[in-house]
């Protein structure tokens, strides 16, 4: 207790105010405020941050957040959880945002190693990446730009045997794979573990998003029904995956993810949001599980 | 019979609208439905009828809202 009331203090302390453009001002705390802070207190900076919001100082890096997410809705997005499965087109958009909105822990979780093809659309890859662990990578770039953000890394393909390790302890699930098989094999292991879900996936320049809760089986039951060996692979065979469809999708799996660890908003449950880009077409096509066989 | 058609997608210009009525004879497929909007690659094309996912086998009853797309998925 008496650490904590240390804590507070020293927040308190290092707490300024910081005039707004247009205008008026408030009262945060600068990143190196946050990692001195956190160097004399033995805690994290994540730590240091989620109790300078609690004292109502707000860490600069997320005052931009703080009119839409509360002081509050950050705070608890900084205790969140979100395993990230998949650091490609996708996962690379979805590792930057969730990491940039701040979400304080981070499980991210691909074997794969960055190829040339990837640069068209690979947030993570440069061209000094080619051949490197796209983990590995995604690590860094996390540091990179969020440095309170804690990141579990696991540089190995998800499979059956390993799922429920891999993502046990995540308050969601973001699939950013490549294949239809796997990602029947993420929802089976997300409603084992009972974790709701992030479904998201793009082919040529048309992409999909749907949330998957506890219970459903959206993807294997309705979206992805009667498709599905673990190579299966959607239109995306002849189109492709150009630039620009995952950063759309992307965005929108993360505010999904986001939407689920704050508990707000309308979550696309039920829904197929099936994105159109050429038309500029945004379609939400209801779904019903099952039927009654072939 | 009539049914519902709703086109997605590259299947959007097949028709001169996404979304329209449409007659069939009773008992046609869904995959016959396909083949008669000249929906290309029998591969990659997939049916919701009434909200749910069927197979190209499934038989059409009148009323049905089809909504016909692509499945997605790369990443």
């Amino acid at each position: 207790m008496e650490m904590d009331l240390t804590l507070a203090e020293m927040i308190a302390a290092a707490g300024k105010p910081v005039s707004v453009s247009g205008g008026g001002e408030y009262t945060g705390i600068d990143l190196r405020g946050v990692r001195r802070i956190a160097g004399e207190s033995g805690k994290t900076p994540r730590e240091v941050e989620i109790a300078a919001l609690r004292q109502g100082i707000i860490p600069l890096r997320y005052y931009r957040n703080i009119a839409s997410l509360g002081l509050d809705g950050q705070a608890r997005l900084l205790s969140s959880t979100a395993a990230v499965v998949g650091a490609g087109g996708l996962g690379g958009l979805i590792i930057e945002l969730l990491a940039r909105i701040g979400v304080g822990r981070l499980i991210l979780i691909d074997g794969d190693s960055f190829t040339e093809d990837n640069l068209n659309r690979q947030l993570l890859c440069r061209e000094g990446d080619i051949g490197r662990k796209k983990i590995e990578r995604a690590v860094e770039r996390v540091a990179e730009v969020n440095s309170a953000v804690e990141v579990t890394a696991r540089p190995v393909f998800l499979t059956a045997e390993n799922a429920a390790e891999l993502l046990a302890g995540a308050g969601v699930v973001i699939d950013a794979l490549d294949r239809i098989g796997v990602r029947i094999l993420l929802e089976e292991a997300a409603n084992r573990l009972s974790i709701p879900l992030v479904h998201g996936a793009i082919g040529g320049f048309m992409g999909q998003v749907a949330v998957v809760f506890p219970g459903e089986e959206t993807l294997s039951s309705s979206i992805y029904r009667g498709e599905g060996d673990q190579a299966s692979r959607g239109i995306e065979a002849v189109l492709g995956t150009p630039t620009i469809t995952p950063a759309v999708v992307a965005s929108l799996e993360a505010m999904e993810a986001v939407k689920i660890l704050l508990g707000r908003g309308t979550p696309l449950e039920n829904e197929l949001l099936y994105l159109d880009l050429e038309s500029a077409e945004f379609s939400r096509i209801g779904l019903k599980g099952g039927g009654d066989g072939d | 019979m009539e049914i519902k058609v709703f086109l997605y997608g590259a299947f959007k210009k097949l028709a001169e609208s996404p979304t329209f009525d449409y007659r069939v004879e009773e008992g046609t497929t869904v995959g016959e439905l396909m083949d008669l909007l000249k929906l290309p690659d029998p591969v990659y094309r997939m049916a919701l009828v009434n909200n749910i996912r069927v197979p190209e086998s499934a038989v059409l009853k009148p009323g049905d809202q089809v909504h016909l797309f692509q499945p997605i998925g790369g990443g």
